[in-house]
């Protein structure tokens, strides 16, 4: 890597510049919404079709055609990610990768804030309530984004982009109902603020209330929601090269759910539906300053707080961040660098269930990153060198470099290829919480013949250790773009090898099965009984596993005609693990995802929006679905609009998640469901 | 890891001293894109304009023009090819432009001393500090990374150009302040 970057640096007087001066499209709307200066969300311009990763963006068009009622509903509109619905509530969400609720291979931003929760280091998709009228776009980008990210982007970054507050200077009223969404009101009010030449600002209230399903796959139903937020966001424009960004947002939410916790007497699975509550707050403060017309830098500080009650479980995280990145053009090539520190204050809060193995209660992590475009051949071959090398106090130092290549072929013709480090850190409850689990069965150490007491449970627990090391994946994409007049192929294949992934290793006193056995033989139940309640199995978390991943992307988009847009998308991921002892963490198998959607324009004031999704359901323990969503829009006059959404129309309801046991989550079959809608703009 | 602190300091620093102010390509694609948007969107009344085989847009910006060239190749105009004219002195008797650029207030303040500008039929967009309060009619400005415009409906009515409510909502209205 060093001599590549040294190797490079001595070549730059032979390279020749090259700016990104190309722009998607003409369309109005597309050049208001494209970045002509670096941001600390995109770290820089650049044109979708010719980035060198996998990336989809999801538009404010798509989302407010498919009647989307949520951020993670929106994601169902990109091809080969896995949104799988537990209950009416929560998601589990991956790329490239099993989903589950608590995936830590995903990073997603809200304009650039990182939004994750320390403890499992993923993301409680039902307290994110942003406005989707107020959401410009929402980039994915497959594949490994550690370089420019950091830790945990391992299987790809979710960038939520709202609009300018500039753009947003009018007052928007959404109200919506339906069968399984109780009701949706959402106001915003914007307007011009007399601080600068140029600023603006929105302030947004936003409320959500949802019914409980029809059926559970264990147990009865509990899923009933509501979600309350509101937040504003100013941008000010000094001048024209210096601009301030100030945004937050508080998110409260009351859920109900069943969940599925060992039992305090006899440590079998048992129904627990006290309701969570959760509250989020965001704060961020951004100061973008261009130093010439060919170098921005970027200071980001930002502040989040998450307080979570759940049954036996207490959080009260806090985080900062400051972020700083300068971006140039240079004669010889572009060059992005950067540098992050991040607080986060994590007090440990013990329960019955919960307990603190190394007392943790902050991690600290500062970093920095450099990437450099060089171009090869002008307009045609460009490489990108770069790495990213973050400490965290957890398990030290981590380095995250990749190089990429991206060639022109011609005008219709791009290919591209990648060879990256990623790094996955281990969360606050791999590293340090002791969580009590459903008991094991004696009759899984060993089978003594006599069903009660093969089937009694000893009590368990998934404990973590400050001994496990940094998942490090060494990832390998090639892909292919293909542009023609109507349609267009995005191809990518991806090859990844992870190390130091989690095992766990069930581990007793070794005097557990002797002792029984001798209780047996004198047919002591009641010594047998009081003997195993005084004792314990732990699964012990451990970073010795290994596990390569390996598949294929397609997306097949064409413009039938000036109105009509079809999108065909699939998706295959197989992952195999070298060392599986438990489904908890790690499992042979495959994802699947066969993807449609329509787009047509009917006439000027009405549209209407068709997708399906056929999904493989071996990993999640269910069976494989189709899920069928149909979007009616109709703009009754220029402040007006109505929708009807229909959602999970083939089937009355499904199972998209059955893995209760790495979740704690009974997840409830998916109603079919219509949501009627009306947004007044004015 | 120190040998990493030290490059980044050192490419920085260099960085620091290789950047110039030029606009950058980029923006002026941008700049080019709207620009046609505008065209698209609006509709001149005066006759001069109506007989020109070609929708002209003119700039003696010499950066811009190469750009807006490119972006706008091919591009057409209710059936009238776009031509992007490079002009270097914005006289009288110049060809007549459906549309003029300004990337600076010497080449506006040329234009507004041989020209009445209460009396032009030409649109005038330019990217200079309060180009409305002088008379122009689009503003190009910069906000968060992105390109927007000021507007002002009643100048460019007052010129004979009829724009479409769509693009005044996309953009900002600004009234002329002559004080």
């Amino acid at each position: 890597m060093k001599k590549i970057l040294l190797l490079s640096l001595f070549l730059i007087s032979h390279l020749s510049f090259a700016d990104n001066n190309e722009i998607e499209n003409l369309d109005f709307e597309s050049l208001l919404a494209t970045d002509v200066q670096i941001t600390s969300v995109m770290k820089r311009t650049n044109k979708a079709s010719t980035t060198p990763a996998s990336v989809y963006v999801i538009s404010n068009t798509q989302m407010l055609n498919a009647g989307v009622t949520s951020v993670a509903q929106a994601l169902t509109l990109a091809p080969g990610i896995q949104v799988r619905k537990i209950d009416n509530n929560k998601w589990a969400i991956g790329i490239r990768n099993s989903a589950g609720r608590y995936t830590s291979k995903l990073l997603v931003m809200i304009d650039g804030q990182s939004i994750y929760n320390p403890s499992f280091a993923g993301v409680y998709w039902e307290a994110l309530n942003v406005p989707i009228y107020d959401i410009e776009r929402i980039e994915v980008i497959k594949g490994q984004g550690g370089l420019l990210w950091g830790s945990n982007a391992t299987n790809g970054v979710v960038n939520i982009i709202t609009k300018l507050s500039n753009d947003t200077r009018s007052t928007k009223i959404s109200l919506k109902t339906g069968t399984t969404l109780d009701y949706e009101m959402s106001l915003r009010v914007g307007g011009d603020l007399n601080v600068a030449e140029n600023s603006s600002y929105r302030f947004y209230i936003n409320s959500q209330a949802n019914d409980k399903s029809d059926l559970s796959r264990q147990w009865t139903p509990k899923d009933e929601g509501e979600k309350d937020s509101f937040g504003t966001r100013f941008d000010i424009a000094f001048d024209d090269n210096t601009s301030l960004l100030i945004q937050g947002d508080y998110t409260e939410i009351k859920m109900g759910q069943t969940l599925e916790l060992a039992d305090p007497v006899t440590f079998a699975g048992s129904e627990v539906t006290q309701s969570q509550k959760r509250k989020h707050t965001l704060l961020m403060l951004r100061l973008e300053n261009r130093l010439s017309n060919r170098a921005n830098q970027t200071l980001q500080a930002s502040y989040a707080k998450q307080t979570g009650e759940q049954p036996y479980y207490m959080e009260k995280f806090q985080s900062y961040d400051i972020d700083y990145q300068i971006n140039m053009l240079m004669d010889f090539a572009q060059v992005d660098i950067g540098a992050n520190y991040r607080y986060d204050k994590t007090p440990f809060v013990g329960s019955q269930y919960l307990s603190s193995e190394n007392e943790t209660d902050n991690i600290k992590k500062y970093g920095v990153f450099a990437q450099v475009n060089f171009t090869l051949i002008k307009n045609e071959l460009d490489l990108i060198i770069g790495d990213k090398s973050e400490h965290n106090s957890l398990t030290g130092w981590e380095h995250q470099p990749s190089i990429r290549f991206a060639w022109r072929v011609d005008d219709s013709q791009f290919l591209w290829a990648s060879f990256s480090q990623g790094v996955r850190t281990p969360s606050l409850i791999e590293y340090d919480y002791k969580i009590q689990v459903n008991g094991f069965k004696v009759g899984a150490i060993f089978e003594t013949g006599n069903e009660l007491v093969d089937k009694t449970r000893i009590k368990t627990y998934l404990r973590g250790g400050n001994q496990l090391q940094s998942e490090k994946i060494a990832s390998t994409e090639f892909g292919y773009r293909l542009q023609q007049n109507t349609w267009n192929l995005d191809l990518s294949l991806f090859y990844s090898e992870a190390k130091n992934t989690l095992t766990i290793t069930p581990t007793a006193d070794p005097l557990l099965a002797p002792s029984i056995m001798a209780f047996l033989q004198v047919a002591d139940f009641n010594g047998f009984f009081e003997y195993v309640q005084n004792q314990m199995v732990s699964y012990k978390l451990n970073s010795d596993g290994k596990q390569s991943t390996y598949g294929v992307d397609i997306i097949l988009n064409w413009q039938v005609n000036p109105s009509a847009n079809i999108t065909f998308g699939f998706n295959y991921a197989r992952q195999e693990e070298d060392n599986v002892s438990n489904d908890l963490l790690g499992f042979n198998g495959y994802i699947k995802q066969a993807f449609f959607s329509l787009n047509k324009k009917i006439n000027k004031t009405n549209s209407l929006m068709l997708q399906s999704r056929w999904e493989d359901g071996s990993i999640y323990k269910t069976e494989d679905f189709i899920a069928v969503d149909m979007s009616w829009n109709w703009q009754y006059n220029h402040y007006i609009t109505v929708s009807l959404t229909g959602n999970n129309l083939l089937e009355q309801h499904h199972l998209e998640y059955a893995r209760s046991n790495d979740t704690f989550d009974v997840g409830t079959y998916i109603d079919r469901s219509f949501t009627l809608g009306m947004i007044v703009d004015f | 890891m120190t040998y990493r602190v030290i490059l980044i300091i050192l490419l920085t620093v260099f960085a620091s001293l290789h950047t110039n102010a030029q606009t950058s390509q980029r923006e002026y694609a941008l700049k080019a894109g709207l620009i046609f948007n505008f065209a698209l969107y609006s509709q001149s009344s005066h006759s001069v304009l109506a007989d020109i085989p070609h929708y002209v847009i003119c700039s003696s910006s010499k950066p811009f023009i190469d750009v807006a060239r490119r972006i706008l190749a091919h591009k057409k105009i209710r059936q009238r090819d776009v031509k992007v004219q490079h002009i270097q002195l914005l006289l009288p008797d110049s060809q007549p432009c459906h549309i003029i650029f300004f990337d600076n207030l010497k080449s506006y303040s040329q234009y507004q001393t041989s020209h009445d500008i209460e009396l032009t039929y030409t649109m005038l967009i330019g990217e200079i500090s309060n180009f409305i309060d002088l008379g122009g009619h689009i503003n190009f400005i910069r906000i968060g990374g992105k390109i927007r415009f000021e507007i002002n409906p009643e100048q460019l009515q007052a010129s004979g150009i009829k724009v479409s409510s769509k693009v005044i909502r996309l953009g900002k209205v600004k009234m002329r302040n002559n004080s």
